[in-house]
This record gives C-alpha cells, sequence and structure tokens, in this order.
C-alpha cells in the first residue's frame, strides 16, 4: 500500500499548500493546526471520519506538515493523501492527545510562536478545545484561524469544478428517481432508499448530511428526521437531496404533489422559479452574497409572499464530511462576501405556508462564472405533480 | 406527530436526569447533544450542525434553543412546548441569547452543567458561550451525565436495538449475495442501504467503511471505492438503524481461491467474539471484555495484530458518528449492567501480508448469557 489513492494531482495540492501558506504569512501566523476534515482533505487528500475522535494536523509557515492520529488511521492517512509525517496518539484511560498535539508542535519549533488554531470544527468540541487550550498555554500564542482554509476552498479549482459537475449529474439522476417511485403508500424512507442507490451505484458517495424527505406535515420539517412517513393521495412531499461525487456536494430542493394541484401552489413555484432566476441574475462576479439574498426577498414580496420569504436562502458547496454539508458563506442580508468565478453556491427559495397548508420549493447549486451561473443541477421550473 | 416513545416514558427519563442533576448538584443543564435532546425530549433534529441546545431546569421545566429552520420539526417530533428561537444574522451571538434564556430561567448565580462534549458545540462556540456566561453563572462540564443515563436501556428502547439488528441481518444478506467479483463496492452499499431504508430503517449516524483489496485495511468510510476483484477480500463494516438505535456488524467477504490465512483469521476473529460474547455479563468491567480479546488473539497466534480498542456501546446516534462511549479496551472500569448494548469487533489487520479479517456483531446485556442482535458469519464469507 504504497501508492497512495489521490483525487488531485501533487501540483495541485502543492498549490494549495502554498496558498495557505501565503494567507498564514499575510495573518502573521507561524503555523496553522487544522481540526476540520475538509481543510486536511484540501491541503493533503487525507480522506476519513477519524475527525470523530480527535485529531490534528500542523501546517508551518514553510510548508511543512505533520499529522497527528490515532492508530486506527494510521493506513489510512497514509493512503490516501499526500502525508509522510504521521504520528499517533494512543487511547487509554485518561489520555490527553493535547500534549501529544503540543509535544509534535515543539519538535517542529513552535514554542513562543503564534500559531492559528481551526476552532470551529465539529471533532473539536468545546471540550477538546479546553484540553488543547490547556496543553498550550504558556507554550505558544494561538488566535482563532478557522476561516484560512476555508476562504481559499470557496473558489474551486478546475479539477474540482469536474467533481462537482459529477455530483451535479448525480444529483438530477436521484431527482429523477424521487419522481418516479413517490407514490400514495409509499414510506418516505423506501423513496430514499432507491434515491440512494442509484446514486451510489452511479460512484457517488452517501452525502455529509442526511437527506430531508417529507410528506404530510413533515413536508415542513428542514432537516432529516426518523420515523414512518407515509405518502398520501393528496399530498406534498418535500425533497432536499444532494448528489455528491469525492465528497463534493450539488444538493437540490424541490416538492412533489400528488392529487390535485391546488392553484396556490402553482403561483408560489412561479414566484420560487422567478426568484431563483433573479439570484442568478445578481450571482455574479463583484457582486456580494447579501447581494443575491436580497434579490430572493425582492422577488418574493413583488409577488406577495415577502411574509414568508426565510432569513436565509442558500450558502456555499464544496467537499464536505458529515454531519453537515452546509458551509458558510451563507446567504442572508448584509452578508458582505464578494462573489468570484469558481465558488459554487446551493439557493433555495422555501415559501411554507403553514396556515394554508401549502409548501413550495426550487433549490439548485451552480458555478459562478464570469457571466451566467452554470446550473449544475436541474430542478424542474413547473409544479412536479403526480 | 412522531413521538417514539410514550410521555411516560420521557418523563421518567426526566426523573432520573433531575436526580442526577441534584447529585451533581447542578441547578441547570444545558444539553447540545442531539442524543440527549432525542432521548430527554424526542426532539430529533440535524439542526445541531448549527447552534442549538436544550435547558433543564431543576423544577423539571424544558426550554429549546433553535433557529426559526426548527421550529415545526421540535413541535411535531417532542414533548417540549417552549422552543424559542435565534435569528441568522451577521454578527449573531446565540450565546448571548442562551444567557437571556437562563436568565428568564432564573439561572443567574446559579451552578449550570453544560455539555461541552458535543460535535455541534465547536471550540469556537464553546467559547461563546463561555464569554456570553462568563459572570453570569458558575459553570460545570456536564458531558457525561445524559450519556450516562442512556447507557442502560429501556424496555422500548431495546425494542428498536433489536429492529436494527434485523434491519443489520438484511444488510448481510445483501451483502452476501452482491460481493462478487467486478461489482463496485459503492454498489454494493447502495443496495444494502436501500434494504434498511425499504425496512422503515434510518441511514446511520456514520457512513460505513467498506473497501476491497487494500482498501480493506481502512477502517473508515473514504471515497473512491473500487471493484470487486476475482481474488479479492472485501472489509464491510455497516449498521442496521431504526429510529437512530444502532446495531452495528463487521466481517469480510472473499473471493476466488480460499486462502488457508484468511481460514485462520477467521477462526480467530470468531473464538474472540464468542468469548467476549461470554464475558458481557453483568457485574464484569468494559476492560474484561477487552481483555478476554486480547487473550483469545494471542491463544491463536494473533498476539501482534490485534487492535487497541475493540468495540463501544450502541445506542441512539446522530452523525458524525454511531460510536459512543464507553470504548473497550484494557482498564475501561465501566461495569456492565442489562440494558446496556454493545458492538464488539475483532479485527485482524496484518500489514505484513495484506489480509484483513474481522468478526462483529452487537449484543445486548442481560441477567445471563447476552443477547446477540444481529448475527455475523462464524465461517468464512466467500463467494
Amino acid at each position: 500500500m504504497e501508492t497512495p489513492i489521490l483525487h488531485f494531482t501533487r501540483e495541485e495540492f502543492a498549490a494549495r499548500q502554498k496558498a495557505a501558506c501565503a494567507a498564514m504569512a499575510e495573518q502573521g501566523l507561524d503555523g496553522l493546526v487544522m481540526f476540520r476534515q475538509e481543510s486536511m482533505h484540501y491541503l493533503t487528500g487525507y480522506d476519513t471520519s477519524g475527525y470523530t475522535m480527535f485529531q490534528g494536523l500542523y501546517l508551518r509557515a514553510d510548508g511543512r506538515l505533520a499529522l497527528l492520529t490515532r492508530t486506527a488511521d494510521k493506513d489510512q492517512s497514509r493512503v490516501t493523501s499526500i502525508l509522510d509525517d504521521i504520528r499517533l496518539w494512543y487511547d487509554r484511560d485518561g489520555a490527553n492527545p493535547g500534549e501529544d498535539l503540543r509535544d509534535m508542535l515543539e519538535s517542529l519549533g513552535a514554542r513562543g510562536k503564534r500559531i492559528g488554531i481551526e476552532y470551529h470544527a465539529y471533532g473539536l468540541t468545546a471540550q477538546r478545545g479546553k484540553m488543547i487550550d490547556a496543553a498550550f498555554d504558556g507554550f505558544c500564542e494561538t488566535v482563532d484561524a478557522s476561516d484560512l482554509v476555508r476562504l481559499l476552498r470557496l473558489v474551486k479549482s478546475p479539477a474540482e469544478l469536474i467533481y462537482v459537475r459529477k455530483a451535479g449529474e448525480l444529483c438530477d439522476k436521484v431527482i429523477e428517481v424521487s419522481i418516479a417511485e413517490t407514490k400514495p403508500g409509499v414510506n418516505c424512507k423506501a423513496v430514499y432508499g432507491r434515491m440512494f442507490a442509484a446514486m451510489m451505484e452511479a460512484g457517488g458517495d452517501p452525502s455529509a448530511s442526511r437527506w430531508p424527505i417529507g410528506a404530510g406535515p413533515a413536508r415542513y420539517f428542514g432537516r432529516y428526521f426518523t420515523g414512518d412517513n407515509i405518502v398520501g393521495e393528496e399530498d406534498n412531499v418535500t425533497f432536499e437531496p444532494a448528489g455528491n461525487y469525492r465528497h463534493y456536494h450539488a444538493a437540490s430542493m424541490y416538492n412533489i404533489v400528488l392529487g390535485k394541484v391546488d392553484p396556490r401552489l402553482t403561483d408560489m413555484n412561479k414566484a420560487c422559479a422567478d426568484a431563483i432566476d433573479a439570484c442568478h441574475e445578481v450571482m455574479r462576479p463583484g457582486h456580494t452574497v447579501g447581494e443575491v439574498y436580497d434579490a430572493h426577498k425582492r422577488t418574493f414580496e413583488k409577488a406577495g409572499y415577502g411574509h414568508a420569504a426565510l432569513t436565509a436562502c442558500g450558502y456555499t458547496m464544496g467537499a464536505m464530511y458529515p454531519p453537515t454539508w452546509m458551509d458558510w458563506p451563507m446567504f442572508w442580508t448584509g452578508n458582505p462576501q464578494v462573489i468570484a468565478p469558481g465558488m459554487v453556491y446551493f439557493l433555495h427559495m422555501i415559501l411554507f405556508d403553514r396556515g394554508a397548508g401549502l409548501a413550495m420549493c426550487i433549490g439548485e447549486s451552480a458555478i459562478v462564472t464570469e457571466g451566467a451561473p452554470e446550473r449544475i443541477n436541474h430542478v424542474p421550473r413547473e409544479v412536479i405533480a403526480k | 406527530m412522531t413521538l417514539h416513545f410514550t410521555r411516560e416514558e420521557f418523563a421518567a427519563r426526566k426523573t432520573a436526569a433531575l436526580r442526577s442533576m441534584a447529585e451533581a448538584g447542578l441547578d441547570g443543564l444545558v444539553m447540545f447533544r442531539p442524543d440527549s435532546l432525542y432521548w430527554l425530549t424526542g426532539y430529533d433534529s440535524e439542526g445541531f450542525v448549527m447552534f442549538q441546545c436544550g435547558y433543564l431546569g431543576t423544577d423539571g421545566r424544558l426550554v429549546l434553543l433553535i433557529r426559526s429552520a426548527d421550529r415545526v420539526q421540535a413541535r411535531l417530533t417532542s414533548v417540549v412546548d417552549d422552543a424559542r428561537e435565534w435569528v441568522d444574522r451577521e454578527g449573531a451571538n446565540p450565546g448571548e441569547d442562551l444567557r437571556d434564556l437562563l436568565d428568564g430561567m432564573g439561572c443567574r448565580g446559579k451552578r449550570v452543567g453544560i455539555e461541552y462534549h458535543a460535535y455541534g458545540l465547536t471550540a469556537q462556540r464553546g467559547k461563546m458561550v463561555d464569554a456570553a456566561l462568563d459572570g453570569f453563572c458558575d459553570l460545570a462540564d456536564a458531558s457525561d451525565l445524559i450519556r450516562l443515563l442512556h447507557l442502560v436501556k429501556s424496555p422500548a428502547e431495546l425494542e428498536y436495538v433489536r429492529k436494527a439488528g434485523i434491519h443489520c441481518d438484511a444488510a448481510r444478506d445483501v451483502a452476501n449475495r452482491l460481493c462478487v467479483p467486478g461489482e463496485s463496492v459503492g454498489a454494493v452499499y447502495g443496495e444494502m442501504q436501500k434494504a434498511i431504508l425499504a425496512g422503515d430503517g434510518d441511514p446511520s449516524a456514520s457512513r460505513w467503511p467498506m473497501g476491497a483489496g487494500e482498501e480493506a485495511m481502512f477502517v473508515r468510510y473514504h471515497t473512491g471505492m473500487g471493484v470487486i476483484g476475482e481474488q479479492d477480500q472485501v472489509m464491510l463494516e455497516f449498521a442496521g438503524t431504526h429510529r437512530h438505535y444502532h446495531a452495528a456488524m463487521q466481517y469480510v467477504v472473499v473471493t476466488g481461491k480460499v486462502d488457508p490465512r484468511h481460514e485462520r483469521m477467521t477462526a480467530a476473529c470468531t473464538a474472540a467474539l464468542d468469548a467476549c460474547e461470554g464475558m458481557l455479563r453483568p457485574g464484569n468491567a468494559v476492560g474484561e471484555v477487552f481483555d478476554i480479546h486480547a487473550k483469545v488473539m494471542t491463544e491463536q497466534g494473533f498476539g501482534d495484530a490485534y487492535l487497541h480498542a475493540c468495540g463501544y456501546t450502541q445506542g441512539a446516534m446522530y452523525p458524525p458518528t454511531w460510536m459512543d462511549w464507553p470504548m473497550i479496551y484494557s482498564g475501561n472500569p465501566q461495569i456492565l449492567a442489562p440494558g446496556m448494548v454493545f458492538f464488539m469487533h475483532m479485527n485482524l489487520l496484518d500489514r505484513e501480508t495484506g489480509l484483513a479479517m474481522s468478526a462483529g456483531e452487537t449484543a445486548i446485556v442481560t441477567e445471563g448469557a447476552c443477547e446477540p442482535v444481529n448475527h455475523v458469519p462464524r465461517e468464512l464469507a466467500a463467494n
């Protein structure tokens, strides 16, 4: 097992590391400790779920990399990444891997230096954060650098965009299966399984979030939930699946209506379609993420649904790990992030009118280009009726 | 709409939590773990990826602090009727919303337990909470309070655990049928998951480590799973999930001519699993289960190849992992009691030969012999 399984070229990883070192220099950091699996995957290829236990990757200002992980990830870290300096900590009662991490940094000359830490990482729970703060106390200066690699990842390379497009194709396939399989009397979980199997057969990955799919009152749920959920004769099922390829996601959102289509749903559908089109008009280089949100809000207001618009209407898409495919920036008003080519965004136009029992959504993912955004998955602009 | 336990059971759980809080000298408990909220209230959401928590006061009052996206889900999946919302905006500080909530509950100057060990409460969010509560109340790490309560499952929970075991066996049958040369490992994964979902199961909290050839050595999910070869080994670690309760299993399917070394490794793994199940009895310590695994592996001639841990408890868990404490390693003092559920995995990963073997299944601790809820093949699975 000496030849790593890499999904990008070594040159591309080297370029990403160089960009990270440049960002560190701008922020006056002598080193960066990463706890986000997304960052490790981006800089080295390392592909694992081992972040649920304690692990950390160190990048020194001169580009030197070292990983601290558990024995369980010894093989996987070597085979999936360009890393060659892999160190292990051992499970035992009272183990303190924060001290192992400090020792690793000490051996790499970090004592007394200014070190950036990814404090916003699901694997670094607050309890683990306190453990490393205690271990680093008096050893080095620490600053929160949670956004350093995230901001680099925001603009995708051509090689990454190939995976993003593939994720979009997988998503379109999954949408197709859901339309074919959603019928009165079927459990939404069974539909989920058929969608999932189609994606896996086509070479995809299970997405970082579980898919929210809900019929009946669960159509207003925004999250995965357990329990049987049977599609009714007259029903409206909300779907939010994503295609996932090599960890890159392309999310979508839509409704499948069973039985007679309420004309108010047709009107809501048109508002959603107009809103996503309006967002795509604004989602161009130089505009801000906040301005895209405002376009969504304005369109809903014009259509008479201003009261029903949510406070956020999407977020960026990329290579993400469980528990979520969501990543910053989110589309809300005033968000100053400037849009640039190569960014990828999921936009969801959602109208929930619980009083009237009506729900309608259109959500798609698209790549920012110099001109019109490139749609990578495709939700019908008309009501999907069965 | 979707309470999966009776209100009486939720009330009993709350009584138990209040007793633990009293023992720990806590005037309130702030929960960030979704499994704690699911156990205590039924609240079923992945909203924890954003800032979200639940509060339990000594008077038994329950309050959720969520985002508006979870409003309907919180009402329809839980017994909580007091759900408050914080609002997304640039510079939002939901730590202050939490402080205001606690202030309203009379927690100023009191001693409040916090679940600091929660994936949703990243270290950054933890610092936000600490800053907001600084000088407001005394804080204590109470990450284990609810965890220790849900270590022992109720009869109603055990029904779901058994159902998860049935889903797991169904997925095993699919794997046995489909792990043949030329099939892609990812496609097998999809069909196994489809079978679980068709039976009203859930996608599990972890993604499944599955791999053929060299990737059989991986113990974590990875992308780019390959195609099964004519002469191959396919490592499968998966779980049936029902109402979030998990029953994990692990084994290897081989293709082509059977390597006698694989046979010997299978014999060692199954002997170790049987020994562990024999040790999984009330009064024994978790560490003793590990020790018997090590002893049998050593007797079988694999003393240098076993891992440092051979399992952990199973329960209702949320992504990113179905793993929960206690883990089965040497010296772990946790005493076994009826109603606990453990996944025991016997792994042999031989880096010299490149051969991998495993036998893992999940069992309920009873007064007598443990009750396996899923059933891993005791013979080498060969296609």
